[in-house]
């Protein structure tokens, strides 16, 4: 046991780091974000984005890296990408990738401008070379650009992967996003109520505001140190769990951020909205902080309760995890 | 980083359980911890994990431990919480009272406390609280003045766990207007009253400490005279995480879900996010837990991850309790029941070891340097 960072950790930051000060993320322009290309370029050719194809010590470092891009705001998929990426697209990391799960035509975040879909299925997962005509945009505001797909494409998939693999990477890189964009949010907080003032007094000096900021602080670390140690053990249970506990803890973070930011946080230049969006939106993919929470439930305690199949991916997995885990 | 324990660990956790299964009986780890009848039942079973050399295995080697990593004493913390407890207060004696005897103490008090806590034979109360300075400890006012060799101790402690039992109460006084002295004081000595007070947490018993002209030589002083406050804040850090209560959570959690299930009950979608969260909560506290440990292990000052480990042990029994009571329901009504257990238990574990109002003010202080309130 060792929580502090390694000398191979603290490197790969500094690699981050550096790179992130090339290739400054901007605050997207609201309602139009877009793929940040030659970010992705970048992180490709650094190697972060082939970290977690190296075992427990290389997942630790993609988690890293995805909380740091997804801090700084990096408009790319770096969940998908530093996760998934090494598993669906070993050897070629620059390639754009999307994911959604099977039979749903929802909208999917970077689906038009991904050139690989994972369709994630009950029993297995498809890989899917995608044509800028298989996506139909959705307009939004949250963050991301989204689009639908239909459910079948025309083409046969380029590759087959085991369902809870890719659903725990998928779940892996979503808690990493989510605690990154939950760091930035709590860090324009605490720097916002410090200095503003109010009644004569900086807003972060009265104890019911210093009291909520406590409280996310705490949430933060949770969710940073159950993503981190799922990343680790790349345990279908920690997966789901860490994505559950980050995407309730996003929807919250949403939420109180506005709250506690008063009229400033809605205005565009305030660029809070960057984080909190993003939250709202990852806080949703694959189904919610409910239907992560189903998942664990079941990988749990369901097979106790005559639902040996959970771990099989069997066809009725996904409808059980959510609709009627068993006691 | 790296999440993973060790062969040895791994292998010591296992033994302690075995040890576990073997010495105690079924009815005490279904105690809530902190009972009183612990109080034998910690003297019996301490000297046995004494003389397996498991009492203080993370005390250096010359006071009676093995120098073991803080990792292994945190493995049997977490063992011995899900058990129940049964070291009783003795988990303060080898959790903060003798590291802080170890670093602050004279070579006689080293020589009378230390074996004998390291042997398991000794009980020890707190003398913290009082009635107009609970949070605000600063605020106490019981006074130890000093008169040649000795000094007079005058004041009120309450709240105070185990105080009918203790041999000896570890007492923070004030000895000038803005210092604090700490006292290792035997609770035989003349002018020391103990007095139950009457509470809802039934077994778990709770004392008022009234000291009358209380004479103790001044060689009872732990530390320099006004120097307590270091002394405290460092034992408190340990203490903030002094109690992995996470551990016997996930048990009372799992246990509980098994009884829905026997039961032939079913969990709605809605049960299962809040069974996953309370889940959740407690590995997060066990992480954060383990932040505290780490600054141990490498030698730091735990500084302000004892707090954030403090407020997710919390939220983790809070989680727990709030599901298992729903789930079983008006049965959580009865006496000693496990739900019942759960929920008192919960009542209390925000405020043992500081509430945790103050763990989030300090957060506020010294993780988010968030401005000073007016």
């Amino acid at each position: 046991m060792d929580l502090d960072l390694n000398a191979a950790e603290k490197s790969v930051l500094q690699n981050l780091r550096d790179l992130l000060a090339v290739h400054p993320p901007a605050v997207p322009v609201y309602g139009q974000a877009a793929l940040d290309a030659p970010l992705l370029d970048a992180l490709a050719e650094g190697g972060l984005l082939s970290l977690a194809g190296q075992g427990s010590q290389g997942r630790l470092q993609a988690m890293l890296v995805i909380h740091e891009v997804s801090r700084a705001n990096g408009m790319v998929a770096i969940g998908a990408q530093a996760m998934l990426g090494p598993v669906v697209a070993a050897g070629h990391p620059r390639r754009s990738i999307a994911v959604k799960r099977v039979s749903e035509v929802v909208p999917v975040r970077f689906a038009a401008q991904a050139e690989l879909l994972v369709v994630l299925g009950t029993a297995q997962a498809e890989v899917f070379e995608l044509a800028p005509a298989d996506a139909k945009p959705e307009s939004t505001h949250y963050g991301y650009p989204f689009a639908r797909v239909d459910a079948a494409l025309p083409r046969a998939a380029i590759g087959r992967f085991s369902a809870e693999l890719i659903l725990r990477r998928w779940q892996l890189g979503l808690a990493g996003e989510m605690t990154g964009a939950l760091s930035g949010a709590l860090a324009y907080l605490v720097t916002y109520l410090s200095q503003r003032e109010q009644f004569d007094r900086k807003l972060g000096a009265f104890q019911a505001i210093q009291h909520r900021l406590s409280e996310l602080a705490v949430t933060l670390e949770a969710a940073r140190h159950l993503a981190l140690e799922a990343a680790w053990s790349d345990g279908p249970e920690a997966a789901a769990m860490a994505a559950y506990y980050a995407a309730d803890a996003a929807r919250k973070m949403c939420l109180e951020a506005h709250q506690l930011s008063g009229a400033q946080g809605f205005t565009l230049e305030a660029g809070l909205h960057a984080w909190t969006l993003r939250l709202h939106a990852l806080s949703l993919e694959a189904g919610g902080a409910r239907w992560h929470a189903g998942v664990a439930a079941a990988r749990i305690w369901g097979s106790a309760g005559g639902h040996a199949h959970v771990v099989g991916g069997d066809e009725a997995f996904y409808t059980d995890a959510f609709e009627n885990t068993p006691a | 980083m790296d999440f993973g324990w060790s062969d040895t660990e791994r292998q010591f956790r296992q033994d302690i359980r075995q040890f576990i299964r073997a010495e105690l009986d079924h009815n005490v780890t279904d105690l809530v911890p902190g009972e009183d009848p612990y109080s034998q039942t910690s003297i019996e079973f301490c000297g046995k994990l004494a003389s397996k050399g498991w009492l203080v295995p993370h005390w250096p080697v010359e006071y009676g431990g093995s120098g073991a990593s803080p990792w292994m004493f945190a493995i049997l913390s977490e063992e011995m919480w899900a058990a129940g407890e049964p070291r009783g207060s003795q988990y303060m004696n080898v959790n903060w009272i003798g590291p802080a005897i170890i670093k602050a103490g004279s070579a006689e008090q080293k020589r009378e406390h230390l074996n004998r806590i390291a042997r398991g034979d000794v009980l020890w109360c707190q003398g913290f609280s009082e009635v107009e300075a609970g949070s605000d400890l600063a605020a106490m006012k019981t006074s130890a003045r000093r008169e040649g060799d000795s000094y007079i101790i005058d004041g009120e402690k309450v709240w105070t766990s185990y105080a009918s039992k203790a041999e000896f109460c570890f007492l923070l006084t004030r000895t000038s207007e803005s210092g604090i002295s700490i006292f290792l004081v035997p609770m035989s000595t003349p002018g020391i009253r103990v007095e139950v007070i009457p509470t809802m947490l039934d077994v778990h018993v709770i004392h008022r400490l009234t000291f009358e002209r209380v004479t103790v030589p001044a060689a009872y002083r732990l530390g320099e005279e006004d120097g307590g406050w270091n002394i405290v804040r460092d034992a408190l850090s340990d203490e903030r995480v002094g109690t992995p209560r996470f551990a016997r959570a996930e048990i009372v959690l799992d246990r509980v879900l098994q009884i829905v299930r026997d039961k032939g009950g079913s969990l709605s979608s809605g049960t299962s996010v809040r069974a996953v969260e309370a889940r959740a909560a407690c590995n997060a506290a066990r992480l954060l837990s383990y932040k505290v440990r780490q600054s141990r292990a490498t030698g730091q000052s735990a500084g302000p991850d004892a707090y954030v480990g403090r407020a997710a042990i919390v939220r983790a029994e809070r989680a727990v309790a709030d599901l298992v009571v729903d789930l079983l329901a008006e049965e959580s009504l009865v006496s000693g029941s496990i739900a019942d257990g759960e929920f008192r238990t919960s009542m209390i574990a925000g405020l043992g070891g500081g509430s945790y109002e103050m763990q989030l003010n300090l957060i506020s202080r010294l993780w988010l340097n968030l401005p000073k309130g007016a």
